[in-house]
């Protein structure tokens, strides 16, 4: 099936889809709203008009959160159901990532409920208990009594070979943290194994964004957990981020097996990300959280600027698509964050603060 | 009604400052002032207006108060002349208080929403796991507890989605709960002495529970709709204030959007803008009123200023409004040229009417057309329809179709016999209708190719009039064309007709169409390179004018397309029908048939029309380069756009 073909129908849906997100100018607009009503009356006409009614029925935001997660959900169904057999593998990949985030979801209700004894009556019912990708008994996972009930709910899924490491004593003991982590490596491994099956282009593409982003992400979780927390370092290699050149360097050899001092990471940052190394020596020495904040940052603007790029280019690439799913994401989150800073009465100070 | 866009005047006018506010609202009452930003006005006593900072307030306000109207689903009041002549001034303190009211109760209503969607939740979700007999997701005890303290327990039950149910006719309480819950029910439940009992079988003890669910549920349902008329009533109550807020907050704006474009010295005040010409009388004679004659008013012609930045201002004929609404859609026309709308209210009915000729079907449409509109005043789309109802019940006359049947003899001739012959001698067939389509096709691209002379002329393009693809030389060669492709079809499709001054004509015309750049260049005095150019331009233009206008004629073809496949469709559900044992099948089908070609066929050839229009038609003379004219009117939307 040539390019053509193959992305023609899709990619003028998203073009169209496109054009409806909200501009900065909207956006700015929404921040100024004084009530939820105000804010979601001026979203009529764009992709979130439909929660003005399902607050007008319920009057709870985290009902309009739990709808842009299930509209999330049916654009990538839509958009896999569109394309060849291959192809629909790779979005079901991509769409995993937001399976993963809806199973993190139920596995932090067991954990509050079962293992800290906490009330979750009302936040289960915010989770989507649809098929997403895998067929994945949601009911059973939502009633879990203990870690068996989650393992057995799972068993079919790609996700069992994460869970099959963990059981309810070691979460008891550790937490969730190494539990999610896993989870959320395997749409990456789901990606990577489509990989081969792609376009020339189309791969070459995929690739390059999950080695940049992958990159990056390590940098941050190096610097987090490792200089930040003091992480050992097998318990470092674990969390790190199954794509992109870095974690196979010798740089990062070496900081697994030797202890990371801010000189030696300051080396590799000015090899490897010369304008962020430069960006970083604006930031205090001492002050390690703002310059993770400032790592993240540039994470963000980086991939912002390498997606709108592939949305001006070939349109016949898988480029079209993941460039809509990364700023439909970046979208659906700044609406979350404006729908809770208005409920809270300080909407563009909080949007202010999240630097959009 | 005028041919052309209207004749525009570009005013300033000076007035004492003293009258700026009674100047502002009798600009706004009048409405017909599209503001301009005065250039070249320099001075150190000329103050230009800043920004109103008010205005960021009230247009808050006023967003606010939309929203509330939505809530109750009621639209916006639109603003009379007596809300912009009232003396009153939108307080924004009392505004924001009496807003500040409304949204604390609702707030409260919300929150209370919140809890009763958040119980409907729980209940339903019990509900579902029982109907659907998930026993691993409950627990059922069956038992009692200390006396008097059902209500205590059941409270504390219903924080952990549990319920307690009491049975008539037995001393035994039922306990439904999750069985994730497990950990918190039990510890409530030893808590209130139960002790398990089991007087109840588990089984009518489930379906006693889903019952006891059942009433639950419907009782929340309740209390969520009454929720939800406590919220309309908090804005109903107050309707009458936010009615009167918004209308004073919207004079506000509008006065605000008018004072944006005016500069003032330490006395006076001066602003600009286009008006129709038509209406400088009525300008001048109600601003000399509302200033006691004292202003100056000074209007420049719009030959001196670059027309681009005129903007474009239609005639308003209310019967072609629909058709106006077409045009715009596709772009607004250039300063000075002709005006389309009412060509393609012709053309459009016309070929509506070819594709589907109908006079019943037609009747339909225009009913539901005149229906509606009496239902939805000013509403285009359904204006648009009884307007094409129309059309297809001439045309339905003319060709004797009358939902499908000819009940009566047709005036012109008969399209279904033309379409399914009975007989070898008629006088029209298939080919006759494609005949009469690319006639009509002709005739829209000449109408087009006549506009597009007359605004060339109007603008005094002469070169284009003549050398461009839509030009002269070009009509000349589409007339050849179609002498050629008429005679090559009277002729059995066997030749051509043959004559030396066709040769010749082709070859001049084609020859002429190179000197288009030569002369250009001459007349621009541009030096160099005008051979490369003339000679890729023209073949360019060549190309153009021999693939273009045979594509252009053809794409005609798809109105004898969709008026056969009208005729068809109507023969097919007419043989299905009469297939039909008994009368009432038969009229059943029949009905169904003509739905579905009034809904399918009617929006095709809506369609179909429309692009032939926009595509065949505007291409030949449309510049759809022209800015609106948008005057300051008190229907004029927040982002300073007209209603």
């Amino acid at each position: 099936m040539s390019q053509l073909t193959r992305y023609a129908y899709i990619n003028s849906k998203i073009h169209a889809r496109v054009s409806r997100m909200l501009s900065e100018q909207q956006l700015t607009a929404l921040s100024k709203s004084r009530s939820i009503e105000q804010l979601l009356h001026q979203m009529q006409h764009t992709p979130y008009e439909q929660l003005y009614a399902i607050y007008h029925e319920t009057g709870d935001i985290q009902m309009l959160e739990a709808d842009i997660n299930i509209q999330a959900i049916r654009i990538h169904q839509e958009i896999s159901s569109s394309l060849d057999p291959v192809y629909s593998k790779l979005i079901d990949a991509f769409t995993r990532k937001l399976e993963i985030e809806n199973i993190k979801g139920m596995i932090r209700l067991y954990f509050s409920n079962i293992i800290k004894g906490e009330d979750i009556s009302q936040r289960v019912t915010y989770l989507y208990r649809e098929r997403i990708v895998d067929d994945i008994s949601w009911s059973s996972l939502a009633n879990a009594g203990d870690f068996e009930e989650i393992r057995e709910a799972l068993e079919q899924t790609p996700y069992s070979r994460v869970i099959d490491q963990f059981s309810q004593e070691r979460i008891r003991k550790e937490g969730l943290f190494f539990l999610e982590t896993g989870l959320d490596h395997i749409w990456v491994t789901s990606v990577l194994a489509v990989l081969p099956s792609l376009a020339r282009e189309d791969r070459l593409i995929v690739t390059s964004l999950l080695d940049a982003d992958g990159d990056l992400k390590n940098l941050i979780n190096i610097f987090r957990y490792h200089a930040m927390w003091d992480l050992p370092p097998d318990q470092l290699s674990r969390i790190l981020y199954p794509a992109g050149h870095l974690q196979y360097s010798d740089d990062v050899r070496r900081l697994m097996e030797e202890d990371i001092d801010r000189d030696h990471f300051r080396e590799i940052l000015k090899k490897r990300y010369p304008r962020l190394a430069k960006e970083l020596e604006t930031v205090d020495d001492e002050d390690v959280r703002a310059q993770v904040q400032r790592v993240e940052q540039y994470l963000f603007i980086m991939r912002k600027e390498e997606y709108r790029r592939l949305l001006r280019g070939n349109p016949f690439t898988i480029g079209t698509v993941l460039s809509y799913f990364f700023l439909s994401e970046q979208q659906d989150s700044v609406v979350k964050r404006l729908l809770n800073a208005v409920q809270y009465a300080s909407a563009s100070e909080q949007y202010r603060e999240a630097g959009l | 009604m005028n041919v052309f866009t209207l004749k525009m005047s570009l005013l300033t006018a000076l007035v004492l400052k003293e009258h700026a506010g009674p100047v502002k609202k009798k600009l706004l009452e009048l409405g017909v002032v599209d503001f301009r930003e005065l250039e070249g006005l320099t001075g150190d006593d000329v103050v230009r207006a800043g920004t109103d900072e008010t205005l960021e307030q009230v247009g808050s306000i006023l967003q606010q108060v939309e929203s509330l109207f939505h809530q109750v689903h009621e639209t916006l009041p639109l603003l009379t002349q007596e809300d912009i002549g009232a003396d009153t001034e939108i307080d924004l303190h009392a505004s924001e208080r009496l807003l500040d009211e409304i949204f604390r109760s609702l707030a409260t209503l919300r929150e209370k929403q919140k809890q009763v969607t958040g119980l409907l939740s729980r209940y339903r979700e019990l509900y579902g796991y029982l109907k659907s007999n998930r026993s691993d997701f409950l627990d059922v005890h069956i038992g009692s507890f200390n006396e008097g303290q059902a209500e205590r327990l059941s409270g504390r039950l219903i924080a952990h989605s549990a319920m307690l149910v009491s049975p008539e006719n037995s001393s035994a309480f039922i306990v439904l709960s999750l069985t994730r819950e497990r950990q918190n029910v039990e510890p409530v439940l030893s808590s209130f002495g139960w002790s398990e009992d089991m007087t109840i079988l588990p089984s009518e003890a489930g379906e006693m529970c889903l019952q006891e669910l059942e009433r639950r549920i419907s009782t929340v349902e309740d209390e969520k709709a009454k929720l939800l008329d406590s919220i309309t009533k908090v804005i109903r109550d107050r309707m009458e204030g936010l009615e009167s807020l918004y209308r004073q907050g919207r004079v506000r704006q509008l006065l605000g959007y008018i004072s944006g474009h005016f500069s003032s010295t330490r006395n006076t005040t001066i602003f600009s803008g286009w008006i129709p010409s038509a209406d400088t009388e009525l300008f001048e004679t109600a601003l000399q009123d509302v200033t006691g004659g004292v202003c100056v008013i000074e209007y420049t012609e719009e030959k001196e200023v670059d027309r681009s930045k005129v903007p474009v201002a239609l005639d308003d004929t209310p019967f072609l409004r629909p058709f106006e609404k077409l045009v715009m859609n596709y772009s607004t026309p250039q300063y000075g040229s002709v005006n389309p709308t009412l060509f393609v209210a012709v053309s459009y009915l016309t070929m509506f009417g070819l594709m589907f000729a109908d006079a019943g079907q037609g009747l339909v449409i225009f009913l539901l057309g005149l229906i509606g509109s009496r239902i939805k005043k000013e509403n285009s789309i359904l204006q648009l329809m009884m307007y094409l109802g129309a059309a297809s019940i001439v045309s339905g006359v003319l060709f004797g179709s009358y939902f499908g049947f000819p009940l009566f003899p047709p005036l012109w001739f008969d399209y279904h016999g033309a379409v399914f012959p009975h007989s070898s001698d008629v006088l029209y067939d298939v080919y006759s209708i494609l005949g009469i389509t690319l006639k009509f096709g002709i005739v829209v691209i000449f109408t087009g190719l006549f506009i597009n002379w007359v605004n060339l002329i109007r603008r005094r393009e002469w070169i284009h009039l003549v050398f461009e693809k839509n030009g002269i030389l070009g009509a000349f060669l589409f007339a050849i064309g179609i002498y050629l492709s008429f005679g090559f079809v009277s002729s059995g499709y066997t030749s051509f007709p043959s004559s030396n001054l066709i040769v010749v004509s082709i070859a001049l015309a084609v020859a002429a169409l190179f000197f288009r750049v030569p002369l250009e260049h001459f007349l621009t005095h541009k030096r160099g390179g005008f051979l490369l150019d003339s000679f890729m331009e023209w073949i360019v233009i060549i190309l153009e004018i021999f693939s273009g206008y045979l594509s252009n004629t053809l794409s005609f073809m798809r109105v004898a397309g969709l008026g056969i496949a009208h005729v068809s469709l109507m023969a097919a559900f007419g043989e299905i029908a009469s297939l039909s044992p008994n009368t009432a099948g038969y009229v059943l089908i029949l009905i169904l048939g003509n739905t579905l070609v009034i809904a399918l066929e009617g929006l095709s050839a809506a369609i179909q029309s429309l692009r032939l229009n926009y595509y065949e038609f505007f291409t030949k003379f449309f510049l759809g380069d022209g800015t609106p004219y948008s005057p300051i009117t008190r229907n004029t939307r927040s982002s300073g756009r007209r209603i």
